[in-house]
């Protein structure tokens, strides 16, 4: 008995211990409950940032929150992976979900078919909308409704070591042939060739879709009918499935296919990666010389995709009007300041509105940046299909990465899986 | 004995390799970023930056949670399961076999699958974001139940036939007899509770909102996020995380050095 | 049996025993048996979290059978499961009973570095193993070169991946279960082998005639809680592969939470586990009255 005793003493102990540690945070969580009063209006928003990024939000919401007595934006932070598959479903069958959110392409049509999504239309000054890059605009905008307010272009190029390239004699690649060249000869025992995403994600689709493009392929034709089986399909993905096959791109990650650590720790000669490096690639690599390139074409026609998250309300919210209010004063207002950091300052992502990238043309000539600027009028906006016709070629790329199938079948098998999803 | 140094020999070398990852994980805390993912023993340069970056408020404050989430789960649970263990093993009642079967089989759903209805009640309990959102639901594993259970099965019945010739009550009997001889199974069931509950992550992740009461797995994840982990932070804080949970094994350890049962007999 | 045959001990006794398995079996009724009987009334539906659901009666599970997708999830788990359940086994009652042996210091240091890994999360562990893993940059490679075997693929390779996810998942567990082997050897009393050995027998047959059917009911434990969490491996696969390559890893688990919340079809996805709930428990049934007819008594 004493010995049990004794247990639940170290148990105790620990407990009492722990209680030490708490000083540092007990004021912090004082000052956020200080200020809710019964009149205030609490407005949900859930991000899921790192670094610069979250600082900015961070700070946006207090500055908010303190010049506001009546609402009060209660901002959580959250894991970006479990953002969208468990937690904003999960929140939503209870009632529970954040007035405001974050969609990607990936996800707005399946939310806003669904109506998860307040319609912002209203909140939408004409000004603004004539503001908002074409594209940008009709990219959250579903059976003339716009669901979403466009906060940043994100847009991909080709990543480099330069002083790899440089030993190896090989000038930067613009064409597949150089690109598939150069990743041959820059891959050795301990060095890739050139990383490409390797799961089954929308990140690996978001990089896929230029590649597409360029060969000239698409999923859908005008008129909506499903062109995955054509020639231009299979030579898109066997000039994509070559890279995994013959060993110059990896099959497996130890980080993420986006971080620049690849091409910064010398593990991949090259690295296809977007503008959201650009701030890791020149401050947390100083020692290593990487350069940026326009993502090779067949032809030396470039595309690019350009992604980016965009803020959107949830429709079931109470408070839409404020919610609207703290969204549009960020990155929605005639004071374009806010909007401006954050996509030079917080992180480096094209803005979705001319003004603030009129305002701030100095900073997108800036080193690494100047290329993307450069050719960031070929960007197409990143397809949102439904999740079936996302699952369908994301299993069409695995098969041919990894599974042995030929492009011919892959394509099949995609082609039937997508008209039969199509039909129901 | 003549083999046993043949065999410490063999166990000593097995150790070891099932130590190299976590040697992995503490050296590379002390590595400098640049040099993380290279294949090497030692780092080149001792770099302490990693760690003084980790030990912030924010991180104390979710060690703390986790420790009392933890605690409090594994010391209710532990009272609970072991009464409702011994009499799955040991006392007789109609429905035994039915409340058993209903018992284990709630193990056999995916976590996943239960985690929206589970929300649900919480939400209707009004227990979300809050330590109760975290403990109650925690507490109720059929795994610590079934564990229980085997172990009465086995229970010598000669001490329980002693103690009813002395005119000892069924409750009496528990607490003062079985209670203090169940010490082998309550070292291996703190270990898989404390942990089971300091290394769950959904769960917490989905009922918790507020800061305040994040747990050390929640804070972890949360780092992985973003274009650019800063994997030396998070390496270190991991690194970081698992010393409570060693301390707690090195205090068990003399516990799980004795034979047990055998002991009381006498 | 006469109700007024039963004494009013008995009686007592019965009162006992659910007040002790009430507060238990009261928690497991709020937090969990609801939630099943909710996800069993949901694979009835069409529901997408957010709209009204739709009663489409035995439609998810139609779906289900003919799903190729799904079946494929299921053969991977089962050879998961067929794999990992043995060697877990096998391996920790084997360290269990060397170590039981073992009258040194370095005992207890043993027992610790095993148990060590269980303390790591998956999500770290994930993170170390792929350490140890990469291809061009991995430790095991490195170990592989020295020894001068050839370059793996590991976690990028569609055979291997599976089997790279089992070894640490071993890593994780054996040390656990190895304890619980030991506590259970333990309590077997040293004169029962004494007497065996004084009676000839050889060191396999006091395993074998003593010492196994003594640990039957920690047996029993390890093998059907093992089984059970073999057919609910997530995490660990999250983090390393995501069901790669090319759906190599992509087991039942993982396809049910791809369902669930990526396509956001609760109905079809609680439908899938529903049916991995019952092929659980008649797994494990049979596992348990296996076990038990062998020792002719009950379970």
């Amino acid at each position: 008995m004493k010995k049990i005793t004794a247990l639940f003493m170290v148990l105790v102990l620990m407990m009492a211990l722990s209680a030490c540690g708490n000083k540092g945070t007990k004021e912090d969580s004082s000052e956020q409950t200080g200020t809710d009063s019964s009149d205030t209006t609490v407005v949900k928003f859930w991000s899921f940032h790192a670094g610069g990024e979250a600082e900015f939000l961070e700070n946006v919401v207090k500055e908010y929150n303190a010049a506001h007595d009546d609402v009060q934006i209660e901002h959580t932070v959250v894991n970006q992976s479990d953002y969208t598959t468990t937690l904003i479903p999960t929140a939503y069958a209870n009632g529970e979900a954040p007035d405001i959110l974050y969609v990607e392409p990936a996800t707005f049509t399946k939310y806003a078919e669904k109506g998860m999504l307040a319609d912002l239309s209203p909140y939408y000054t004409d000004e603004l909308k004539a503001d908002i890059l074409p594209s940008a605009l009709e990219a959250v905008t579903m059976d003339n409704k716009i669901y979403a307010l466009p906060i940043e272009m994100e847009t991909l190029g080709l990543f480099y070591n330069v002083d790899m390239l440089k030993d190896a004699g090989i000038n930067p690649p613009a064409t597949w042939d150089e690109l598939y060249d150069a990743a041959k000869k820059l891959t050795t025992d301990d060095v890739y060739g050139l990383v490409l995403p390797v799961e089954e994600t929308a990140y690996t689709l978001f990089n896929w879709w230029p590649f597409m493009w360029m060969a000239g392929a698409d999923v859908f034709d005008d008129d909506g009918n499903c062109i995955v089986e054509s020639k231009e399909m299979i030579k898109a993905l066997d000039y994509w499935g070559r890279f995994y096959q013959e060993g110059l791109s990896p099959a497996s990650l130890q980080i993420g296919p986006w971080d620049i650590g690849n091409v910064g720790t010398k593990a991949a000669a090259m690295q296809v990666s977007g503008t959201y490096v650009i701030n890791a690639a020149e401050n947390d690599y100083p020692a290593v010389n990487i350069g940026v390139v326009p993502l090779p074409s067949p032809d030396n026609n470039p595309i690019t995709v350009a992604g980016g998250q965009k803020l959107a309300i949830n429709a079931q919210s109470e408070c839409k009007d404020e919610a609207a209010d703290f969204i549009f004063s960020l990155y929605g207002s005639t004071d374009i300041k806010k909007a401006g950091v954050w996509t030079t300052e917080a992180k480096f992502a094209y803005p979705a509105r001319q003004s603030v990238i009129d305002s701030k043309s100095d900073v997108f000539e800036k080193g690494l940046r100047s290329t993307f600027t450069d050719f960031y009028s070929t960007a197409v906006p990143e397809p949102s299909y439904k999740a079936e016709v996302t699952d369908a070629i994301g299993k069409m790329l695995q098969d041919v990465m990894f599974g042995g199938v030929s492009s011919e079948d892959a394509v099949k098998e995609a082609q039937k899986t997508i008209e039969s999803t199509m039909n129901q | 004995m003549k083999k046993e140094p043949v065999k410490i020999i063999l166990l000593v070398v097995f150790s070891i390799i099932l130590l190299f990852p976590i040697y992995i994980l503490f050296m590379s805390a002390f590595k400098e970023p640049g040099e993380l993912f290279v294949v090497s023993l030692w780092p080149r340069k001792i770099s302490f930056d990693n760690l003084k970056l980790v030990l912030n408020p924010k991180f104390l404050n979710s060690i703390k949670n986790s420790l009392f989430v933890s605690a409090t789960v594994t010391a209710v649970a532990m009272i609970l399961h072991s009464m409702c263990g011994y009499a799955l093993a040991r006392l007789d009642f109609p429905g035994k076999k039915l409340i058993f079967t209903t018992i284990i089989s709630t193990l056999m759903i995916p976590t996943t699958t239960i985690l929206v209805p589970l929300f649900m009640v919480c939400k209707s309990l009004g227990i979300e974001n809050s330590y109760a959102g975290l403990i109650i639901p925690a507490l109720f594993n059929a795994y610590g139940i079934f564990l229980f259970r085997q172990f009465y099965l086995d229970f010598p019945k000669e001490l329980e036939e002693a103690a009813e010739v002395e005119g000892c009550g069924k409750v009496r009997l528990f607490v003062q007899i079985v209670l203090p001889l169940s010490r082998p199974m309550i070292v291996p069931l703190t270990i898989a509770f404390f942990l089971g509950t300091w290394n769950n992550y959904l769960w917490p992740l989905i009922i918790n909102k507020k800061e305040e009461y994040q747990t050390i797995q929640v804070y972890l994840a949360n780092m992985v996020s973003g274009y650019s982990t800063p994997w030396n932070e998070v390496i270190a804080t991991a690194a970081m995380s698992a010393i409570p949970v060693f301390l707690l094994f090195l205090l068990l350890q003399k516990q799980l050095k004795e034979g047990i049962k055998v002991t009381g007999i006498k | 049996m006469k109700k007024s045959n039963i004494s009013k001990r008995r009686r007592k006794e019965h009162l006992i025993a659910y007040a002790f398995i009430l507060p238990d079996f009261l928690g497991l009724f709020i937090f969990v048996i609801i939630p099943i009987i909710y996800a069993f009334y949901i694979s009835f539906f069409k529901w997408d979290f957010i709209n009204e659901k739709i009663f489409v009666g035995a439609a998810n599970y139609i779906r289900m059978w003919k799903d190729m997708n799904w079946w494929n999830a299921m053969l991977r788990t089962l050879k998961l499961t067929v794999l990992y359940v043995p060697l877990l086994f096998c391996l920790s009652l084997f360290f269990a009973a060397l170590i039981s042996t073992i009258r040194s210091k370095a005992g207890s240091f043993i027992k610790t570095s095993f148990l060590m890994p269980f303390a790591i999360t998956s999500v770290i562990a994930s993170t170390l193993w792929m350490f140890l893993y990469n291809e061009k940059r991995g430790y095991l490679n490195a170990a592989f070169k020295a020894l001068g075997l050839s370059n793996q693929k590991f976690l990028g390779s569609g055979k291997q991946a599976l089997v790279c996810i089992i070894v640490v998942l071993l890593w994780i567990n054996l040390g656990y279960n190895m304890i619980l082997f030991l506590s259970a050897i333990k309590d077997i009393p040293e004169s029962y082998r004494e007497a065996a050995i004084l009676d000839g027998a050889g060191r396999w047959q006091v395993f074998r005639y003593i010492t196994f059917p003594l640990i039957r009911q920690t047996s029993i434990f390890i093998l059907v809680t093992t089984t059970i969490a073999s057919f609910q491996v997530l995490d660990l696969i999250m983090v390393m592969t995501k069901g790669g390559p090319a759906k190599a890893t992509e087991v039942g688990a993982l396809y049910i939470y791809d369902r669930s919340f990526n396509m956001m079809e609760m109905g079809y996805g609680s439908a899938l586990s529903v049916f991995l709930f019952f092929s659980l428990l008649v797994f494990s049934f049979v596992q348990m009255r296996l076990t038990s007819e062998e020792q002719g008594e009950g379970v």
